[in-house]
This record gives C-alpha cells, structure tokens and sequence, in this order.
C-alpha cells in the first residue's frame, strides 16, 4: 500500500553523527582517523569489499550501518538494509553469500539467539564470506541479559575472533570475511559494548574494489548446493552427513558428492594461524595469562600496574571459539600457572580445561572456575591486578584504592541508594499513554496487569508511570499477556513499540487471534525506532538504510486483516479519547488493539532545529 | 607546566551532549598529536538516566576505560551525577567541575532515590563531595551562563568544558580546543558554543583565581 511518508526530511534519520562517520569510503590506505567502533567495523567491511549488509539495531552495533550507508551511496553495487529484525538480517546476509558476494550481519546484544535456527540449519552446508559482528554487555550495562553468545556460537560450531583494540577490530573484521571463505563458514566476530562505545586512531587499509564488485552467481544443486537437507546419504541423512564430514566422520562413498568444506580440522588449524594470536612476556615464566579481546587491554594495564610485564607471560587469542589448540598445549606445557582472563562466560578456560586434559604436566589453571575472576561486570584492570598479584605472591598495588573505593561503595550504597529507573523525554508521545492506560487499568474491574516491552516504552516499567508489571525480551510482552489471559487472570494489557511490532510482535498478535486471548495491545506508535537512535524501520520514514524512498507500512492498514476484536487509533496526547478508547477496549472480550500515535518528540524537536538553522543562514 | 597525560571522567543525563564533548576532546587530543582513547556508557537512551564518558591521554595508555579513583578531572554536566560518578571516579587531587543547576522531576533533584537524601543544593553537593575527602570541587552557573551567550542551555556542557580547561588538567592548546568546538559543533553553532566555552574559563577564573 503505498501512503504518504510520515516524515521526507532525510535529515531526520541521521543520528549517525555521533557514534558513526559517514565518509569511510575513502581509498586512503595507510592514513590514521579517529574512529569509533562502529566506524571500524564499516571500514573493515568496506575494507574487504562488502557488498551487502544488513542489521536490526541495539546495542553495540546500532551505528554500523549509518557507516556503511555513506560508502553505498557511493559504490552503487552495495546494498545496506535496516532490517525488520536479526533473522531477516542474517537471512540477507545468508542469501548474498550464497550468491557469492561478500556479506555483513550485525546482531545488537541478545541478537544472535533470534538467529540460531537458520545459523545452526546453515553452518555446515558449505557457505562463506558471510561474517556476523555480534555485541556482547559484560555488565548488562544495555541489556536485560547478561549473557556469552560464544556459547551460542559453540551450538552451530561457528567460528569467533574477538579484536582487542580498535585497530584490531576494523582488522578482524576484514580477515573474518578471508578466513569464513577459506573453511566456508560463516565467522563471528564479538563486540562488546566497551568496545562498541570507544573511540581511538586507526590506521586505514586499502579497500578491495574488485571483491565487491564481483558478478554474483548462485550454485543449484540439491546435492552440494545450499540446502540443508542434502540428497545424499542412506541409511545417514543428508544432514547428519554434513555434520559427519565436519568433523571427519562422513563415510568416503559419499565424499566426493559433497562440498570438500568445512571441516573441524580446517577451523582449528585457522585458529592456530589467526594473524591476531599473540604471544609477550618470557616463554619460561611460571605464570602466564591467557585472554582476549578487550580484557587483554585491561591485562596490559594491570601487568604495567604491576610492573610485571617482564616476567609474566600473556598469549592472547585472536580466535576464541574453537582455541588454537597447539598454541594453548604449547602454553600448557610451557608454564607453571596459566590464568584465564575473559569476559562473562568461561568458554576460553572451558576450552582450555579439556585440552589440558590431554596434555601431560599441563599448567594449574585459574579463572572463573576458580573464582579468580568474576563470571559477571567488565573484567576491568583493577579486577585483574589483584588476581595476577596473588599468583605472583605479592601485594597489590591497587590494595590501598580498592579499600577506599569499598568504603565509597558502602557510603553510596549506604546513603544514596537508588532505585532503577527512567523518564520519558518533555514532550515524549508515550508518557499519556503509558500513564492513562495504567490509571484506566487500576480501575476497571480485573488484575490490572500490564506487560512491558523493548524500546523506550521500556521506561514505562518504572515510576512515575509504574505500567508494566513484565519485561522479557523484545514482542514478548504480548505473548506473555496471553499466557496470562489463558491462566485465568482476565483481561490482560501488553505495551509495545511500532518497531517492536515489526520486529515480531505481529507473529504475537496472530498467536492471541488464533487462540482466541483476552488482552489488550497498546502499540506506541513513535514512527522510528527511536530508543537506538531513530532508525527507520517498515512503518517509520518511509526511507530505507541509505534515504531512498521506499513503501511506509501503515500499522492500521496491516493490523486490520488480522481479525482482532477491537481497533483502534488514538492520538498519543490525546488524554482524553486515550481514557475512553482504554475502557472501550478493556471491556472487549477478545483482542483489543489500541495505536497511539505521535513522532518521537526528539525528532520533532530535530526538525525545528534544523528549520530554523536554514533560516537562519 | 600543561600535563602529559590525564584521565577525563565527564558525566551527566542523557542528552546532556556529554558524548559530544568526548568527540570534541578526542578529536582535539588527537589532532595534537596526543595519545588518545576514549569509551563511552551510553545511557539506555532514556531521559534522566546516567550517561558519563571517559577520556585518556599518555603514551602508557592501553585501555580506555578509567579505573576507580584515577580520573584527573570530573566533567558534571548535573550536580547528582557529577556526585553519583565522582565519587567512584576522584581521589583527593581530582578537579570537579560541576554544573550548579540539578534536573529536576517532580521537584525532586532525581526522582529515582530511594530514601530522602538531604542533597537539595549544589552546596549538599560540594559538602557530600568534601565529606569523602574531595575538595577541589567548583560549581559554575553553566546553565544560565549557556543561555547568556550560546542562547540555549544546552550549552551547558562547552560551558564546564571551558571549566575544566582553565582548571590545567586537560593538556591542550586553547586555538586548538577551540578550532574543533567550531568544526564539530551541531549545525550553525559553532561560533556560539566556542563563546560558551570562553565563558566556562573565565567562570573557573572568577571563582578560583585559577587555582583550585
């Protein structure tokens, strides 16, 4: 359906100018820039001659594509997308290596579990060029989880390098796309949110036109094409046979009716041969510390702080998942006491553990197994010394300033306890909304539960507006307000955002038509997906990633089909039709469904701004 | 003598332009030929939430991110976080430079605390500061300040960055500082917010005689 745009003025959908640099396009090798991480991600990708790109925005990768949407308005063979959420993103991605270009994803934190069925159902089947960044939040700084999606990684046997400095990060990224064409896989590379906000000088390579401009081409064969389902192998599968062949288990009769890769053997030896592998420090020192991305920075800093960098040794990993395995034997055999050190889970010392179950006179091993070092928070420096300073023997430096700072945290926690929440901005579309859908829900009849939802309606769980009572993952507060409709508690409302609605929210709203849920959606329509930055999505703009015009789905138009019980569409300052569409649709027996409606007041204000700046010149 | 080195903690709400005053340094440190790194924390893009940066300079830095009791200076674009960030971040030879003017919710100096806080003034600041030890802590009128000369109290945060400079923690040459306000300020703005920033010296100059 083709409607008017909600909003034309391109500028109002570039918020690239604070974490993002919009002119990365430049074959300037050898110059150094300030970058941000999310400018060394682009230009690592421009760098190897990305040709398609695509990204649901989060934390800490929201900016990448603004980066690399500047680069695509110049080489017109690029496609850059904002896409509806990350499996649409990967999927993108996916298709265009398959197509043999050079493909980017990227996953915000707790991005990639939405991406595990088709990562897992096409890790073996043989694809390359394809490279997912993915964030990470020691710390849950931006996240409702503090999880490891190494782990994940671990489920569909993909390989992850983790870049410890900036430079690192535009480097890894550009290798990621070399090493997942050579085991033709896809490769993660990991971020995590210290890294995605940091800034620092980068020294720029030279970007490889001709990759990206290469023809595509595209293999069908039901044999040793793309599918999963492969039409080899009895009485295996075609499936359990690709698995077989990864890891060297595949009988021959079938082999040579198959893709040669990938194998386990060609992972770890890449893993051993990571150009970002690094070894410093004494080859005979007793104690050696194992670590990786940015925690080797802060063990940098804490061996300095200790003055101990002539006589510890560090390997640092380039490629976490799988480890390179000679070079952590090697480590094994060489030294006395190795401690690992790296962020949230385990999965380096767990690697390391079952591999010096294999070395004989393998090193004692310390880390989060041994309560060394934290599972949760930034593995900070401070974090660091101590531990180091305990396998050495000797005091730590820092002993004096974390016994002040301990006593500051028992005075804050003491004194200025707080309790977590927000606001919404002056001016904000979703604060009436919020606020009269919680009045009207305290009095009607019922348990007056609410469920909550990702986006800056987020806030809405905390006081002043106190609406949510639930906040799980993005779309799933509808789909918990069923479950609690089909409990027995009555009617139950659910909050969400236009951008989440898109996202998966609309699977959710069919799931309660279906089975018939007695709940109420408020869909906050703030025509961007403003809590990332006012990116556009398919109902915002009417833009895409690089500001051509596209088709601007209305909510209305596309709920209307779905057979809901009760629709309808209020004006977000509206406080008084927002009273009464609420008793309305919280006396509907059936799905009620209420959008209100209001542009972010950031972007409104944007405009303003902006108007009157041209005035003025 | 200017510093080789130094660890910038600058801090307040979001939308408070805190990460644009880490651009600006970083650009100017670098552009001076300096060692520089830099990390930002982001608030969960929401008003009234925490959103603080931290800036390094020196040729032994490696990570961005500042540990506990090491920052030189505290940027405090918000008295309470300048509080809630300085006293993880200060030690006794740290310069606070801090905004006088709190944001208010509900007319509380922030809504979010649990028990009532006798912290209603920038003077329960400077004392909460003081009572921990921290006593080089210098409230400027950056608010009001921004709106006499830059027009918009936004301009709070060039206001404190020129606090902060005329305090001699930040090691960098005033043309320079200022040539990058001017380049990396939003729009037409530039000229204004280089003015504010000249106001911020002078405002550290009247109240300190240039030492804290």
């Amino acid at each position: 359906m083709a409607k008017n745009p909600s909003y034309q003025v391109k500028d109002l959908v570039d918020p690239s100018q604070k974490f993002a640099s919009a002119d990365l396009h430049h074959d300037r090798p050898g110059e150094e820039a300030i970058l941000t991480c999310n400018d060394a991600v682009a230009r690592g990708a421009i760098e190897a001659g990305v040709r398609v790109a695509a990204c649901y925005p989060g934390a800490p990768v929201s900016y990448v594509i603004d980066a690399l949407a500047g680069a695509a308005g110049v080489f017109p063979e690029m496609h850059v997308e904002w896409s509806a959420n990350e499996k649409c993103a990967y999927e993108t991605a996916l298709g265009a290596a398959m197509s043999g270009v050079r493909s980017l994803c990227l996953m915000k934190n707790v991005g990639v579990p939405w991406i595990l069925d088709p990562l897992a159902s096409t890790s073996m089947v043989g694809v390359g060029g394809l490279v997912i960044v993915a964030g990470d939040d020691p710390g849950a700084e931006t996240t409702q989880a503090e999880l490891d999606f190494r782990n994940l990684a671990r489920f569909g046997e993909v390989p992850v390098l983790e870049p410890a400095n900036l430079q690192e990060v535009k480097d890894a990224v550009r290798y990621a796309f070399e090493l997942s064409e050579r085991v033709a896989m896809p490769v993660f590379v990991r971020i995590t949110v210290r890294q995605g906000y940091s800034r620092a000088p980068v020294t720029l390579g030279a970007i490889n036109h001709d990759r990206r401009r290469v023809a595509p081409h595209f293999v069908k064969s039901v044999t040793n094409g793309w599918t999963g389902y492969p039409a080899i192998g009895w009485p295996e599968t075609g499936t359990a046979l690709l698995h077989k062949r990864f890891h060297g288990e595949a009988p021959a009769a079938y082999l040579d009716l198959m893709r040669k890769k990938p194998t386990e053997a060609d992972v770890l030896e890449a893993a051993d041969a990571c150009p970002f592998n690094a070894k410093s420090g004494p080859d005979d020192a007793p104690l050696c510390v194992i670590t990786a991305g940015f925690a080797a920075l802060e063990v940098a800093e804490a061996l300095d702080l200790l003055g101990a960098a002539g006589e510890v040794a560090v390997v640092k990993l380039g490629m976490t998942y799988p480890v390179p395995p000679r070079l952590v034997a090697e480590t094994l055999t060489r030294h006395a006491q190795v401690l690992v050190v790296e962020e949230t889970e385990p999965v380096i010392e767990e690697q390391v553990r079952a591999l010096a179950s294999e070395v004989s006179g393998a090193a004692r091993i310390h880390g989060k197994k041994t309560k060394s070092i934290p599972y949760s928070g930034e593995i900070s420096s401070d974090v660091i010394v101590p531990a180091i300073a305990r396998l050495l023997g000797r005091p730590s430096p820092l002993a004096a300033a974390d016994a002040a700072h301990g006593e500051t945290l028992d005075f804050i926690r003491a004194r200025l306890p707080f309790l977590v929440g927000g606001q919404f901005c002056a001016g904000c579309p979703e604060t009436a909304p919020t606020r009269v859908l919680r009045e009207v829900l305290d009095d009607v009849p019922g348990e007056g539960i609410a469920c909550g939802d990702s986006g800056c309606g987020f806030v809405a769980q905390y006081a002043p507006v106190s609406l949510a009572n639930t906040f799980v993952c993005m779309g799933a507060g509808l789909g918990v307000a069923t479950g609690i409709s089909h409990a027995g508690l009555g009617k139950v409302a659910a909050v969400m955002g236009d951008s989440t609605f898109f996202h998966n929210g609309i699977v959710e709203l069919i799931n309660a038509v279906y089975n018939r849920a007695n709940v109420l959606l408020l869909i906050l329509d703030n025509k961007s997906s403003a809590e990332t930055g006012h990116q556009p999505h398919p109902g915002a703009f009417g833009l895409t990633a690089t500001r051509q015009p596209t088709k601007e789905l209305s909510l209305e138009d596309v709920i209307r089909p779905l057979q809901v019980d009760y629709l309808k569409v209020v004006d977000a300052y509206d406080v008084k039709g927002l009273r009464q569409t609420f008793r309305e649709a919280m006396a509907v027996d059936g799905v009620s469904v209420v959008i209100s409606t209001g542009a972010c007041a950031l972007i409104v204000e944007r405009a303003r701004k902006d108007s009157r700046a041209k005035e003025n010149a | 003598m200017m510093p080789t080195s130094s660890n910038l903690v600058v801090v307040g709400q979001a939308g408070q332009g805190i990460v644009l005053v880490s651009k600006i340094l970083v650009t100017a440190l670098h552009r001076a030929g300096q060692r520089v790194l830099a990390t930002e924390y982001p608030a969960i893009t929401h008003r009234y939430a925490i959103t603080y940066a931290h800036i390094r300079t020196g040729d032994a830095v490696v990570s961005p991110r500042i540990r506990p009791r090491e920052a030189d200076v505290v940027v405090g674009l918000e008295p309470f976080e300048a509080l809630r960030a300085g006293l993880l971040f200060a030690r006794p030879a740290t310069v606070v430079v801090t905004n006088d003017a709190f944001i208010r919710v509900e007319g509380e100096p922030n809504h979010l605390l649990k028990d009532p806080v006798a912290i209603d003034t920038v003077d329960d600041i400077v004392a909460a500061f003081k009572g921990r030890g921290i006593d080089r802590v210098v409230p400027i009128a950056a608010s009001r300040i921004a709106l006499d000369v830059i027009k918009h109290r936004g301009g709070a945060n060039m206001v404190l960055l020129g606090a902060a400079f005329a305090s001699g923690k930040v090691p960098l040459e005033q043309d320079v500082l200022e040539a990058v306000i001017v380049e990396l300020a939003p729009r037409d703005t530039g000229p204004r917010n280089r003015d504010g920033f000249r106001a911020g010296i002078e405002a550290y100059a009247a109240l300190t005689g240039g030492v804290v």
